[in-house]
């Protein structure tokens, strides 16, 4: 893959040329979304612009990846570390090995027996923070 | 599908502690009775009496989830899903005992002593569990909401 980048313009601007559209490409443009705050996602063969503040979370489930809105479920061609990546810093927090939620989009928290605490999201859809990551993400709380 | 997952994944960790909890009860039980009560008590388990503690524990996380949580009964007032519960679990014990149990007659004053001493501390678990688990929960809610705060999100 060749980048060029050229200096002294105004607005950034991104242009891919390809032979054709591949997952790769869409990724590149998931990642590019991801920057902007938005990401693609597909629904019925139908591509579509997704605000990261609608996520309410992301799932990997059979090596495919998902993004659940409060309604809605698109799937992504980005993967879940690349998700990390991307929306850590945006309000996201990985909470078990499959999922990321949007902190933003937590109604309440409860602990649970083993170290695990659960989580009900704004539309009342109950996750679990596990174990391995329940201490992260009390530290990001700042939870003692 | 992934809900009734969180139910399974809930009532295994439960039905480990309650297990646990069985197991541990039959010990120390077992051998204050047979101090006191002068009576013979070995150390050996029958493999078929952790199974059946095994299913009995399984049978008890299972109530627990559907009674003393939200998961499957959305909004009811919590002494009575401690009603709900302990009359639940006592009918399962006592079908247990009538089962399993009623043979070595000898015997019967200790697990009837385990099973009344089994659902007073279950029900009292459940009620410093669940007042905990409130009050930390709207510790860690408040926190959560300064993090949104502090963070604009």
């Amino acid at each position: 893959m060749k980048i060029i980048v050229n200096e002294g313009k105004t607005d950034i601007e991104v242009v891919i040329n390809c032979p054709q559209m591949s997952d790769e490409i869409q990724r590149i443009i998931s990642m590019l979304n991801g920057f902007d705050k938005k990401l693609l996602g597909t629904k019925d063969k139908q591509k579509h612009i997704i605000d990261s503040y609608d996520i309410f979370y992301f799932e990997m489930v059979d090596k495919h990846n998902f993004i659940y809105t409060e309604n809605d479920i698109f799937e992504t061609v980005l993967k879940l570390h690349e998700v990390e990546e991307i929306f850590s810093k945006s309000g996201f927090f990985r909470n078990s090995k499959s999922q990321i939620v949007n902190i933003a989009k937590i109604q309440s928290l409860c602990p649970d027996f083993g170290g695990r605490m659960d989580l009900t999201l704004k539309n009342s859809e109950k996750l679990i923070v596990s174990r391995q990551y329940s201490k992260l993400f009390k530290e990001r709380l700042g939870i003692k | 599908m992934r809900k009734k997952l969180l139910f399974a994944f809930r009532i295994k960790t439960m039905a480990a502690l309650v297990f646990t909890g069985l197991i541990l009860a039959y010990i120390i039980l077992g051998f204050l009775f047979s101090t006191i009560e002068h009576v013979q008590f070995t150390n050996n388990m029958p493999f078929i009496f952790i199974l059946r503690d095994l299913l009995l524990a399984i049978l008890i996380a299972a109530f627990w989830q559907i009674f003393l949580t939200d998961f499957i009964i959305k909004k009811m007032r919590y002494y009575l899903r401690i009603i709900f519960f302990v009359g639940i679990l006592s009918i399962l014990l006592f079908g247990f005992f009538m089962i399993f149990y009623v043979a070595p007659v000898d015997w019967a004053k200790l697990w009837l002593i385990i099973a009344g001493l089994f659902v007073i501390l279950i029900a009292i678990i459940s009620i410093v569990c669940e007042l905990y688990f409130r009050k930390t929960g709207k510790r860690y809610t408040e926190k959560l909401e300064e993090y949104k705060k502090k963070s604009d999100i």
